[in-house]
Order: structure tokens, then sequence, then C-alpha cells
């Protein structure tokens, strides 16, 4: 077990962990949850049939860990709201702080980290993949079990909705101004 | 200078130079941790085949019955003839028996014929197995309560995984008749599902149940938010009675539990929501529910709590509530219907949104797949069917 964890770990973690990590914007969060990719991938490890490649099954694995969480934290979340409404506010106020790395760079790339999570969730996915994660249509399309097309047209979706909601967003355009883009 | 505007040439660069996010653990450490998680689950994770319980207790009973039964036989005639003198102290007793059990339990039966019940099971569990699950509502004989059935599946989109139970799985093999999904085209869209019925395909009896049972398919998790209804295709399905409806919002309320026997030897637990009633009319408090749960109610619905019980509940926090059995109640591990009532407790407490349940004064250490002496969390599904 050792030899393939250390396999997937120095192939494959950096670029898994930055995929749930976008998709859930929770570092402790993604700590766990990558965990438990690793927990699912070493225990269905040898039943592995090589159907798909060995990178989109096990990014497939992350996604639907991720998508199961976050699920959960909806429904905690809509709950939640009939609880205490001041523990509610105070949830909803401080969920997804930007992360360090984010707060080093530029503040156009916060606006974009914040209005991503405006997208819908196969937005999101498709964006993480395609665009930070870097893989091709295809590679994307196996993942996400679609058509090639269905990515193309959401990857289009995805863009033209972020810019509509950039440009509707005070404050950039200063930053943008000033030649820091 | 003119004020630079963003573009999607610049919107797609700016994706692609988002800061990589690095995971603060060592590589050890994480195996560590991963290798821990394995082992408890191969360890705590796999349970006894479900025949092998029954299989041992017939081996063991023939094991007896051949060791005992010679001296048996011998005996039988000296038997006959104390047969009058050990009665006459047996009813003595018997009666004294009868007299404690009534004071112990409380106007719940103890005993009954074999039910085939089907529980909900505990995420960790599902995970270990490396499984997927869903539920799909289906309807009683008399298509008056919404029953949902949970199958275990491999990993794949929800709409997927409810599309493939609704073609595999056969209600009558459970005493219960088809669901009304079944007549439809069932794709999603984001967080919306799509459901296609052909016209005049949804009668009159099955309209009042069919928004929770849609909400019990699609919405028991939050996985969907909202049905949108189409009818051959065009946008609104046209109902007998509601007229045409473009789209429903899609909501599972918390709700008392309770068992429902089907006319084959199945049980289930359901929600007081399956009979349809508004989501609105559910008590808004899990401890109101709870004072519920020892009333038989309408359309079937049997109580799982003794009569006039009064449980300690004690919420700690959101995500975590104590509940604080009476001395009066006798749990048995073997009891079927002691477990069903753990069921639905935890069935209620989830649908309350609250994670994890701690029950105490149960006078027990497991029963079914409970540890009593611990937390339960991660309750899944409901009625899962094999």
């Amino acid at each position: 077990m050792k030899e393939t964890f250390d396999r997937l770990y120095d192939e494959y973690h950096t670029a898994l962990f930055q995929f749930i990590f976008y998709m859930v914007r929770n570092r402790e969060s993604a700590e766990d949850l990558v965990q438990e990719v690793y927990i699912r991938v070493l225990n269905a490890y040898e039943s592995f049939e090589g159907k798909s490649s060995e990178k989109t099954w096990l990014y497939s694995i992350a996604r639907h860990v991720a998508i199961d969480w976050l699920r959960k934290q909806s429904r905690r979340n809509k709950r939640f709201l009939f609880f205490d409404i001041k523990e509610s506010e105070s949830l909803l106020r401080d969920q997804d702080p930007l992360p360090e790395e984010l707060v080093a760079k530029k503040e156009s790339y916060g606006d974009l980290y914040t209005m991503m999570k405006r997208c819908s969730l196969d937005q999101q996915q498709v964006l993480v993949l395609r665009y930070i994660q870097s893989l091709s249509i295809s590679e994307t399309a196996q993942i996400l079990s679609w058509t090639e097309s269905k990515v193309k047209t959401t990857q289009h979706r995805a863009i033209k909705e972020l810019r509509k909601w950039l440009d509707q967003q005070p404050g950039l355009e200063e930053e943008l101004k000033d030649g820091t883009n | 200078m003119e004020p630079i505007k963003w573009n999607e040439e610049k919107i797609e660069q700016h994706l692609k130079h988002l800061p990589p996010i690095r995971d603060r653990r060592s590589k050890q450490e994480l195996f560590l941790k991963v290798q821990a998680n394995i082992n408890y689950k191969d360890n705590k994770g796999k349970r006894l085949p479900s025949w092998s319980l029954p299989a041992l207790a017939t081996a063991c009973a023939l094991v007896i019955f051949g060791v005992f039964a010679p001296d048996l036989i011998k005996n039988g005639v000296q038997m006959e003839n104390s047969k009058v003198a050990e009665n006459d102290k047996m009813e003595g007793k018997s009666l004294d028996d009868s007299a404690d059990k009534d004071q112990n339990s409380v106007g719940i039966m103890k005993t009954e014929p074999s039910v085939a019940y089907h529980g909900p099971y505990l995420d960790k569990n599902i995970k270990a197995m490396n499984k997927d699950w869903v539920t799909v509502g289906y309807l009683d004989e008399q298509a008056q309560l919404v029953i949902p059935v949970s199958f275990l599946t491999d990993e794949d989109y929800y709409v997927n995984k409810v599309n493939k139970e609704l073609k595999a799985f056969n209600p009558s093999d459970v005493g219960l008749t088809n669901s009304p999904l079944e007549k439809a085209t069932i794709t999603e869209e984001e967080e919306t599902v799509i459901v296609d019925f052909p016209k005049d395909t949804i009668n009159e009896a099955e309209e009042p149940l069919l928004q929770a049972l849609i909400s019990m398919t699609f919405a028991n998790e939050g996985q969907k938010a909202k049905v949108e209804f189409r009818m051959n295709g065009e946008n609104g399905y046209e109902f007998p009675r509601y007229g045409t409806v473009s789209e429903w919002d899609l909501q599972v309320p918390g709700a008392p539990h309770f068992r429902y026997d089907a006319p084959s030897t199945d049980s289930f637990i359901v929600s007081l929501f399956s009979t349809g009633i508004d989501a609105d009319s559910m008590p808004k408090e899990f401890t109101d529910a709870l004072e519920m749960m020892d009333d038989e109610q309408k359309r079937g619905l049997k109580p799982l709590l003794p009569k006039d019980t009064i449980l300690g509940v004690k919420i700690i926090n959101k995500d975590d509530v104590e509940v604080t059995f009476p001395d009066s109640i006798k749990l048995s591990a073997d009891d079927t219907e002691d477990l069903m009532m753990i069921d639905a407790i935890l069935l209620t407490a989830e649908s309350y949104g609250f994670e994890s349940v701690k029950f105490n004064n149960t006078k027990l250490d497991s029963i079914g797949p409970y540890q009593l002496d611990e937390e339960i969390e991660g309750v899944t599904g409901a009625n899962f069917y094999q």
C-alpha cells in the first residue's frame, strides 16, 4: 500500500489537492477530503480496471468526494438558517475567506475567485479542470462523464457569466487603471 | 488612459494564473492518516453477511438437539407423569412474569412475527464499500403514502442513478406499487431536475403525493433544488386538479418518522411528510417531532415509540443532540422493533439537520450497526433494499 500511495502522491497530489481546494474553497476541508480520496482510491485500487486513465479515475473520485461535501454543506446551511439567525448570519459572512496565496496576489485575482463561486457547480468544475488544472477538453469530459460538446458549452457559458459579473464589480476598474493589470 | 474592461481572454488568463494552493501536511503525515483510516475500516467496516447469524443459530440448535435428544426420549415417560404438578407451579409463575413484563414494556409489543426490515446505512459503511447510494420514492398499495426506498449503487450522477433504479427495481417485491416517475423521462440541468411526462399519465390519486415523492427522490440530501415539468417536451404539465404546473421548489422538511408495514412482510420507516401533508405543517422543532412519535397516525403509520414516552432531549449545538431514554424503556439488542425505534429517532434528527445523535440510558452497548456508547453520525438514506 505504501508503494502505491507514494507513487500516486508524487504524481498527482499537488494537482488533486488544488482541484479539491478550488472546489470546496476551504483549506482544512480540502485536507480532509484529499485524505478521503486516497482512502477510496487505495480501497479500490486492486479493482481498477484501467477503462479510463489513472489520472481521470483519480480526478473523478476527487470530484465525487468534493461534490458530496458541497451537498452536505448546502443542506446544513439551508437547515442552519432556521436554527439561529445570528449564528447563521455570522456563518454566511465568515465562510470562504481568501486563501493566503490569493491575498498576496493582485485584487483582480481575488475578485475572479469570488465571482467563480457565483457560477453553477457544473461551471465551476469545468473552470477548475480546464483552466486551473490545464486539462484537455477530452480529459475534462471523461472526468465529468460528459460529452466534449457539453464541456465546451459549459466552459463558454461560464466565461460569459464571469465576464458579466466582473463587469458589474466596482473597484476593479481602478486597480486596472493603475496599471496593475 | 482608458479604463480597462474585462474580456474573455483576460478572464481565461487570470484563471490560468490563479495561485497554486498547497497541502501543508507532509507526505508521511498524510500517509499515516490514510493508513489509520484504512485499517480502521478493515476492522470496523465489515459486517457479517446477513445470513450468517440465522445459519449459526440453526447449527447451534442442531448440536444442542443432538446432545440432549436421547435423554429427552428416555425421560419422556417420567416427564409426562410430573406434568400436572409442574403445570400448576408454572401457571403461577407465568402470571407473575406477565405482570412484570407489563410494567417494563410500556405498551409496545416486543415479540412479533419476523419482518423484512430495510434500515438506513451509515455513511462511513457506504464509503468503506466504495459505493454510492440513491433514494427513489414509491407508493404504497393504496397510493396514500410515499415510501422512500434507498439503493446502494456505483458512483454516478444522481439522476442517472434514479433512472437506473426505476428500471431495475420491482416495488411489488416489497409490497409497494410503482413510482409515477417510471412514466417520465428524467434529465437534469444544474440544480434542476426536469421531469417530462406524456400527457394524461398522472392520475388524481397520484397527484397529491407527487410533490413529496419528487422531493424525497431528488432533494432528500439537497441534491436538487427545483423540478421543472414538461409534457411531451413542452414546458409545463397539465395535472388533473392542479392545472398546468411549470415548476416546484423541492424541499424535504424536518418531520417525525413512523413505521409502515406493507402487505408483504416488509417494514419501512417513513416520514410524516410521506403522507403528502404540506411541508409548512410539519413540527418546526426536533423536540416537537419526537413528542408526536408515540401517537398513531393516519394512513397506516404506526408509532415506534411506546405510548406516553418522554425522551430527554439536549441540543448541544446545531449539529449534535443527545437523546436520553426513560428508565421505563428496556431495549433489546435482538428486537427488530427496538432497532426501528432507534432508526426512527436518528432519521428524525437527521431531517432536522443534526449530524450526530448520542443516546443515553439505553442500557445496551450496541444495537444493529450502532455503537450506543458513541455518538452516531452519518445516517444515510432510508429503507435500503439490496
